[in-house]
């Protein structure tokens, strides 16, 4: 399915009725949107594992931002934090969304912090999986050069530095297979419709300054953060500065050792986490 | 979920995914919507036991038609068949499906009929279940008769003559439960969340003056007709007029003790929907 916001269509596609026939009751289940780990990619990674199991508790939104996957591509200087915000509000509104969980993934998370502060009244709760406030690319290279040699943190840190073509099929080769533990299978990566100069303009412009501490400050919701011990994209490290921007109140910080990006693939124990939060009633 | 269409926000909600990972693939399913019987029912009956079914080999697409369930009211003038069918095709324009089987029960095929005289191009196929193209009184009323006895034949002539409240109620009492072989139990009761006076002002109005004959010659999709034998709201007669005014492409079924539910009172309905559906997907991969 595609809907009409901000000028352009997105893609979204659903899995799980949200009213279900329980007994006398027509029964409401919470919404959970989520955000594709980006920039670039659509959302079919989470039709691997993610998706179908919170189906089964939850009405699971996924959705293509803006530039990615059957969505419209829009343009490069669209392709910006703030853009892909307003979009997920817009999409929100547009669609009648009952107050979702919104769970993001790196960038998908940084998008859902922006939201939830932003728009308070949209979003009832958090998840955040390997999700950073902002890149400190040193951080990554150390992680990449521990895990998988000098090689590979010698091609993280030409890559961050120089985000040219030749240099990013040098960090595809040697650096993407390190991030999670559990290889990624050929036919996922074959399934993933990527905008591979989304990701190369992304890495080159608003990968280098954009912080979102400042709006992970304002989040009022619950919020649950999911991290793993050994991430060279979004390193422990950037994520525990995270949870340090992020309001105690209605925190849960879940990590887990010897675990890669993306923390499912590593850890599918992790999923009944996220759908033990999402009905969790929410503190007085 | 729910969404803004023309002067109205209709509520919709989804079973099954449109991409299903297979192998290297996303592939894409064909997408049915769903209209629920009525006017002023709502989509939940349909929960039970089709959408699930149809959900593992397609997207389902659930919505209450304006008027029921959780969509916005609107007004009588409003409240009619044109608006109702423009109201699916702008539904599915607005949330980007394309080429939809519209699958219809009762009242919701009458509605799947009139979107598919009035936009012809726009489905890629109908699945309807006890539809009419009219409405006759005389072969309803034979049918209650003939399954209830004479106190329901009584309160359905009284009920087609022009019913008022009581008239209604006693309707509800006597003919409604012969609507379905099986028991409606106190959980379905609980459940629905319908507009009696809805249902009431569309028959009392438009559904006298109903007559579909002659459009039904624009429908260009191909369509499966299913009807129940012991039907009384679509009566045997009626359904299959319906499929012989299709034009050359309709798929005719009748279940024998099967009533206005039929679904549920005919098993056999789904392989023969499973086939229709198969046939819709292969056609459509070659177009």
């Amino acid at each position: 399915m595609k809907v009409a916001v901000n000028g352009v269509a997105l893609f979204f596609d659903v899995e799980g009725a949200k009213v279900r026939p329980d007994g006398p009751w027509m029964r409401d289940h919470p919404t959970a949107l989520l955000l594709p780990t980006g920039p670039g990619l659509d959302h079919s990674l989470y039709k691997e594992h993610l998706g179908p199991s919170l189906a089964e508790v939850a009405q699971v939104v996924y959705l293509d931002l803006r530039g990615s996957g059957r969505s419209d591509w829009s343009s490069a200087d669209h392709w910006t934090l703030e853009t892909w915000t307003d979009d997920v509000i817009a999409f929100c509104e547009r669609l009648e969304l009952q107050r979702p969980a919104l769970l993001g993934t790196g960038i998908g998370g940084a998008i859902a912090i922006e939201v939830a502060a932003q728009r308070p009244d949209l979003v009832d709760r958090l998840v955040l999986v390997s999700t950073v406030a902002r890149y400190v690319h040193s951080r990554s290279v150390a992680e990449f050069d521990r895990i998988g040699g000098p090689e590979a943190g010698e091609v993280a840190a030409r890559y961050y530095a120089d985000p040219t073509e030749l240099n990013f099929a040098d960090f595809m080769r040697i650096c993407v297979p390190l991030y999670t533990r559990r290889p990624l299978p050929p036919d996922t990566i074959a399934r993933v419709e990527m905008n591979l100069a989304l990701t190369a303009h992304w890495d080159a412009t608003s990968a280098r300054d954009f912080d979102v501490r400042a709006a992970a400050a304002r989040v009022q919701c619950p919020v649950l953060v999911l991290a793993g011990e050994r991430d060279p994209a979004t390193t422990i490290a950037g994520i525990a500065e995270l949870v340090e921007a992020l309001p105690a109140r209605a925190l849960r910080y879940e990590r887990y050792p010897d675990t890669g990006h993306g923390v499912f693939r590593d850890r599918p124990e992790a999923i009944g986490v996220v759908g033990e939060f999402l009905h969790a009633s929410q503190p007085a | 979920m729910r969404i803004q269409v023309g002067d109205v926000r209709l509520f919709f909600d989804v079973e099954g995914t449109k991409l299903v990972a297979e192998g290297p693939w996303m592939r894409e399913r064909q997408t049915v919507v769903l209209l629920h019987p009525g006017p002023g029912f709502d989509h939940g009956l349909f929960k039970v036991q089709l959408g699930p079914w149809l959900s593992s080999g397609s997207q389902v697409v659930y919505t209450d038609l304006r008027g029921g369930g959780r969509s916005d009211r609107s007004t009588p003038e409003k409240r009619r068949l044109e608006r109702w069918a423009d109201d699916v095709k702008e539904l599915c324009d607005a949330i980007g499906i394309v080429r939809p089987i519209v699958l219809g029960l009762g009242f919701g095929s009458v509605v799947a009929l009139k979107y598919a005289c009035r936009h012809a191009d726009h489905p890629a196929a109908l699945v309807l279940a006890a539809p009419v193209a009219r409405i006759v009184p005389e072969l309803s009323i034979a049918t209650y008769e003939r399954l209830g006895g004479p106190e329901a034949g009584a309160v359905a002539e009284r009920f087609y003559g022009g019913m008022d409240e009581r008239g209604f109620a006693d309707f509800l009492r006597v003919c409604f439960p012969l609507l379905s072989t099986y028991p409606l139990t106190s959980d379905v009761i609980a459940r629905a969340d319908w507009r009696p006076e809805v249902l009431m002002e569309w028959m009392l109005g438009e559904a006298k003056e109903l007559d579909l004959r002659e459009e039904l010659a624009g429908v260009q999709a191909p369509a499966l007709v299913l009807a129940g034998e012991d039907d009384a709201w679509a009566p045997l007669g009626s359904a299959r007029e319906v499929a012989e005014l299709l034009p050359g492409h309709a798929r005719f079924r009748s279940y024998t003790r099967a009533r206005h539910s039929v679904f549920r009172d005919a098993p056999e309905a789904y392989e023969d929907m499973r086939l229709f559906l198969d046939d819709i997907e292969a056609r459509e991969l070659d177009t």
